[in-house]
């Protein structure tokens, strides 16, 4: 249930930066994929989760951030804390 | 509630309806400036923009450092204030060489507004690197020296732009090389860079066209340990954490907001629970809440907010549903009250729909919608007035009293970047305009009242101490203004010094006092012609001959500079009707009528005289600068 909306999240979030639909970040399997990426992007869509969720990343957590089951697994840990 | 606000922005797109897409939109982004919310204004701003095209304002970033995460939320800002941001970014550290070469991109841009992006460590980096090392006379020379280069390079873009550059103040390390010692230390790193923002402050009091933006004090606003990240600007040279992004971009739209010419002339507000606690109507006048008792110290707070707006040239208006005698006792007599009614050039107080009563305030003081703001407590008389008068900026108050005086205090529309005399003596102005209008009552001709008012005009040059306000005037007027072109301060500078060109001020005096300067002319030789190119006057004076005068005085110094023809235009637009027959009032004859409804008129200064009104008196002699 939890991971279900930190989901959504992560999908409107990329989807607004991203400038794709939803759905085209849920199918995606590396962010690298969708054709809106480029790294002032992807630098943006770090920003832009850190803004949804609260937090801040370290340099390990940001490596991580490449596909969505990945960046629910790095909030997940966050939030755990 | 943001979800509720994303199916209403939706709704609104879907059924075409921009008003309601702008309003969901304006508050998605107002509740949370996120990039991901920046984003979807985008998306939908140039769909619910449509049907009037913004207008383009073109920002030029020359950078030390990674601005790009910035750019979408400070272009949000401006798509929701119906400005189209061109944003155009220099490389990383060549700001120097942006400015220095000639044939740079900066210049070929033409940018409005230049945004200097650096940092102590790059203006001051021997303060920021080895600070322990440095003597005393070392930190001084330092600041010396880069205060020195940092005039040069102003100096060189004012030379070769017009566009206003906006400079940084430099902020303190979050914990400085010599520890608690720093605080006290003559030496330390917190003493140099109070040094530099002393002198960065005298630059731009001296220059034309440079502002000061306070980085260092929007540090300290939201928390310097939180305003920075290290890890970003190890990972990509962006020196902010993610929730300071949206305060730098709101901080830095309000220059682009005023640099626009978007500016409010008069603050609407509300009485009951807006500018007093409670409901006078029901709570009487010691039963509102207004004062230094916890309740009451909020309003108060937005009290003091809205004088501070008012001495910046700022009109108050109050726009209220009270019973007026109730109202007015609380003005006139409640100890605690900061705002009187002097404060006031105008007032709606009655049960009236507030969306009329506004527009009767507009035709009152000569303003058009546009330029009011509204400050009202009540949710529902906002959106009435949002509905009904989408010219009219409705500020959004929070629900908490406590958070209304920070919110009128951030509002873009109510900042200035200069404040003249004319500006601080603008209310006790209206006061007298509102005698001046008893007094025409009394009088029978026109002829009778033009000489009860015992005017006289002066005209001038321009100085370098009437330029800004020559400048301020070419953007503000719109009413009286036969071209409506805007200038800047640099520009109005460069057509004083040309020899063809006169730029002209007029200053009016009357019995009720002195208008200072409220009236600009600018003409330009070629040849036997003389063409004006800008002739305006200031709403507060319209409709008493000066404008004759102004013009007589014109043809006067055409004719001495050798002209044969005086010419003028006239350029229709949604508010410069006052102006539209000034030129055939004046014997002018029109040349020719071009397709946009602009027209040409031209005067024989040979077969015809243009008389100085009698009425008038001439106060001093034009002389030649």
């Amino acid at each position: 249930m939890m991971n279900g909306r930190v989901r959504d999240r992560i999908l409107t979030t990329a989807a607004e930066i991203f400038h794709c639909p939803e759905q085209a970040v849920a199918q995606a399997s590396a962010l690298e994929d969708l054709p809106g990426w480029e790294s002032i992007a992807h630098l943006n869509f770090i920003l832009a989760l850190e803004q949804e969720f609260g937090c801040t990343f370290t340099d390990l957590e940001v490596e991580r951030l490449t596909s969505v089951p990945a960046i629910i697994d790095v909030i997940d840990g966050k939030q755990r804390g | 509630m943001e979800t509720d606000l994303k199916r209403m922005l939706e709704i609104a797109v879907a059924a075409g309806d921009k008003a309601a897409g702008v309003a969901a939109l304006r508050r998605v982004f107002g509740d949370r400036p996120s990039l991901a919310n920046a984003q979807l204004v985008l998306k939908h701003a140039k769909q619910l923009g449509g049907e009037n095209a913004r207008e383009e304002f073109k920002v030029a970033v020359l950078r030390a450092y990674t601005v790009e995460p910035m750019l979408p939320l400070l272009e949000a800002y401006a798509a929701l204030a119906g400005l189209d941001l061109r944003v155009q970014v220099g490389e990383f550290n060549t700001y120097m060489q942006d400015i220095l070469n000639p044939d740079s991109w900066l210049y070929s841009f033409l940018p409005r507004m230049i945004i200097l992006a650096v940092q102590t460590r790059d203006l001051l980096p021997a303060l920021c690197d080895r600070a322990a090392e440095l003597t005393p006379a070392d930190s001084n020379k330092l600041v010396d020296d880069a205060l020195r280069q940092l005039r040069h390079l102003l100096d060189i873009v004012s030379s070769r732009c017009k566009a206003s550059v906006i400079v940084p103040t430099l902020d303190i390390p979050p914990y400085p090389s010599a520890g608690i010692l720093d605080a006290q230390a003559p030496w330390g790193q917190r003493a140099a860079i109070d040094a530099f923002n002393h002198g960065l402050r005298e630059i731009a009091a001296s220059a034309t066209g440079v502002y000061v933006v306070d980085m260092e004090a929007l540090a300290g606003r939201f928390g310097r340990s939180r305003w920075y990240d290290e890890q970003k600007w190890n990972m990509a040279r962006l020196p902010f954490a993610a929730d300071a992004l949206p305060e730098i971009a709101r901080e830095y739209f309000k220059y682009v907001h005023v640099l626009s010419g978007k500016l409010c002339k008069v603050v609407a507000v509300d009485l009951d629970n807006t500018i007093w606690g409670g409901i006078v109507g029901e709570d009487g006048m010691d039963g509102i809440q207004v004062g230094l008792d916890h309740r009451g110290a909020a309003y108060l707070q937005l009290q003091r907010v809205l004088l501070d707006i008012y001495h910046r040239g700022i009109l108050l208006a109050i726009c209220s549903k009270n019973n007026r005698e109730e109202a007015m006792a609380v003005l006139e007599k409640h100890p605690r009250m900061l705002l009187r009614p002097s404060h006031f050039a105008a007032m709606r107080i009655n049960w009236e729909d507030k969306a009329r009563n506004l527009r009767e305030i507009a035709a009152e003081l000569n303003l058009g919608l546009d330029a009011i703001a509204f400050v009202d407590d009540n949710p529902a008389e906002r959106d009435r007035v949002r509905q009904e008068l989408p010219e009219v900026q409705v500020i959004e108050l929070p629900d908490d009293p406590a958070l209304y005086a920070s919110t009128v205090a951030q509002c873009p529309y109510c900042e200035r970047l200069s404040v003249s005399d004319e500006d601080r003596d603008r209310s006790r102005y209206y006061a007298q305009e509102r005698q001046r209008r008893v007094a025409q009552l009394a009088t029978n001709s026109l002829e009778d009242f033009y000489r009860s008012l015992k005017m006289d005009v002066e005209i001038g040059e321009a100085t370098p101490e009437s330029i800004p306000r020559i400048a301020q005037l070419t953007q503000k007027t719109n009413q009286f203004n036969v071209t409506t072109r805007r200038y800047s301060e640099q520009e109005i500078t460069a057509m004083a010094q040309q020899t063809a060109s006169r730029v002209y001020w007029l200053r009016s005096r009357d019995r009720f006092g002195d208008n200072g300067i409220v009236g600009v002319g600018i003409a330009r030789l070629e040849g036997d012609t003389c063409t004006i190119d800008t002739l305006l006057l200031s709403c507060r004076v319209i409709g008493r001959t000066i404008e004759t005068a102004l013009l007589a005085e014109i043809a006067t110094q055409a004719r001495a500079d050798g002209a044969r023809y005086l010419e003028g235009r006239f350029v229709p637009t949604a508010k410069n009707a006052p102006a539209k027959d000034f030129y055939a009032r004046h014997g002018f004859t029109r040349a020719e009528k071009d397709g946009n409804g602009a027209s040409r008129w031209r005067l024989d200064l040979a077969q015809s005289v243009l008389n100085w009104p009698e009425w008038i008196d001439r106060a001093g002699v034009l002389q030649r600068s």
